[in-house]
């Protein structure tokens, strides 16, 4: 039998195919860059993702792995899309308030790319679903809003030498590592080896956040994911983590990470494994403080005014009311004829925020908790004839109790 | 005879650290050397009083020229001058 020379080369020779015709045309644009390839596409459409948290890392995270054609998506969020989510929460709509994050999610990821397998878990990640969840795919990411969570996520990951691209952000701050790589990289908890004290874990709700700051880390998550998934990663390359911070000059900055210590209780020798706390809650210092309750506790006989009871109190003779909340918070909307004195200035020297001639000092925040720290330090200070009272709930409540119109933030 | 210049460090704050300080990162004149890093975080607090500085610097780790120091290892470090320090305090939001 002959063959002629215009005939297209025998099936053996022919580079693999991708899944769907189509698929070429979508994803041209990477394939067509020298380390990725059809090769690195191909990784992609086989590989698998976890993604732990759809919030403002893991919505620009997913968007980016479900676009560049990652096979199989699986995205665990137990949370519900609120209106304060959206101004970061890229992937979620208006129309979608209410409903859980992971379902929220899987929905515009549906609607970005039909030829992907996304698949919703709409619980909370536990000691007890952490393990298969992990086995099940083939890298994790930590888009993550809590230290618990984050120890618990990596301590899994660690053990089952699955790689984690940690990520977090808050305010205009951010940084990002690949974790538990290799045989010899290391985990969370050989980076930061014991928990932040829970006055310093503050949630983006409590510290505020630029929506584009977790876009940058989100991003930046699902590239390591990409190159490392498609294989253009660089293997012997050190671990680091990137730091980023919009404010600073230059922005980002890189840390070379030590490997994996012999001694983790997580990814250590044999013997230096311990049997790791499975209450993180409480390893990481306890629950977060619900601070919305805790404003409006008040015992009777206490010197806390309800806002009706602040309302009399406001335009009386001797009545000073001094606003604790931060600058910028005091700049958002405030009480007619209130004086602003930050929390901590207030603290360091209570006799210069009290006016001379008052009589009736009432302090307020923005939920009632910081109020009762201020008026504390001035009831300390013990200056003669100076009754101090502060509102319970916060600004909070006066918009709920006397000033629907008043703005909450 | 001009007298020496004292050793200067560069400072990076991060995250907590900045919002503690105000600053990204600062020049610091070091007291003596060698000036041993287990005394640094006493001393920038000191810098700071009345800020969360001292808190943040409790859960942090130090990175020297841009590599992390294992806690081990703090006790056993000198800062001469030139150096730059970076304060690696876990963000926990997302």
């Amino acid at each position: 039998m002959t063959s002629s020379p215009t005939l297209i080369a025998a099936d053996g020779d022919q580079p693999p195919r991708l899944a769907h015709l189509d698929d070429y045309e979508r994803y041209g644009r990477q394939m067509i860059i020298e380390p990725f390839g059809l090769q690195g596409q191909l990784r992609l459409q086989n590989a698998s993702v976890l993604v732990v948290g759809a919030g403002g890392l893991g919505c620009p995270a997913l968007q980016y792995l479900a676009a560049a054609g990652v096979g199989k998506i699986t995205i665990v969020d137990h949370d519900t899309v609120d209106l304060s989510n959206l101004q970061r929460q890229i992937l979620h709509t208006e129309a979608r308030i209410g409903t859980n994050k992971a379902e929220s999610a899987t929905i515009a990821l549906r609607q970005l790319n039909s030829l992907i397998t996304v698949t919703p878990y709409p619980h909370a990640l536990t000691s007890a679903n952490a393990p298969a969840l992990l086995a099940a795919h083939d890298i994790a990411l930590d888009c993550t809003d809590n230290a618990p969570t984050r120890y618990l996520l990596s301590d899994t990951a660690a053990r089952a030498r699955i790689p984690l691209v940690s990520g977090a952000a808050q305010q205009l701050a951010g940084h990002i590592a690949v974790l538990a790589l290799g045989t010899d990289g290391p985990c969370y908890r050989c980076v930061f080896p014991r928990p932040p004290p829970p006055a310093l874990q503050s949630s983006c709700a409590e510290t505020g956040i630029l929506g584009a700051v977790v876009g940058v880390i989100g991003a930046l998550q699902a590239l390591e994911a990409v190159k490392i998934l498609s294989g253009i990663a660089d293997a012997a390359e050190q671990p680091r983590m990137l730091f980023y911070d919009a404010l600073a000059a230059p922005p980002f900055r890189s840390v070379k990470l030590r490997p994996r210590r012999k001694d983790c209780a997580a990814c250590g020798e044999p013997g230096a494994r311990a049997m790791l706390d499975k209450d993180y809650i409480r390893f990481c210092g306890g629950p977060r403080p619900d601070w919305l309750r805790l404003g409006m506790l008040a015992d009777a006989g206490t010197d806390r005014l309800c806002a009706a009871e602040v309302r009399e109190c406001i335009g009386q003779l001797g009545a000073c009311v001094l606003d604790v909340r931060p600058r910028a918070e005091f700049g958002i909307c405030r009480l007619p004829s209130s004086t602003h004195a930050p929390l901590d200035a207030v603290v360091a020297d209570p006799h210069a925020h009290v006016p001379v001639g008052a009589t009736d000092v009432l302090v307020v925040c923005r939920l009632g908790n910081d109020s009762q720290v201020a008026a504390d330090a001035i009831r300390a200070a013990r200056i003669d004839g100076v009754r101090v009272r502060d509102l319970v709930g916060g600004l909070r409540a006066w918009a709920r109790e006397v000033d629907p119109e008043f703005p909450v933030y | 005879m001009t007298a020496q210049p004292r050793p200067e460090i560069t400072v990076l704050y991060f995250a907590a650290a900045s919002s503690a300080t105000g600053r990204t990162h600062e020049c610091i004149e070091l007291p003596k050397t060698p000036f041993p890093l287990r005394d640094l975080a006493g001393f920038l607090s000191s810098r700071y009083p009345n800020t969360t500085l001292r808190k943040v610097l409790e859960r942090s780790q130090w990175s020297v020229d841009a590599e992390m120091v294992p806690e081990e290892e703090v006790n056993d470090l000198t800062l001469s001058g030139g150096e730059e320090i970076g304060i690696i305090c876990p963000v926990s939001g997302g």
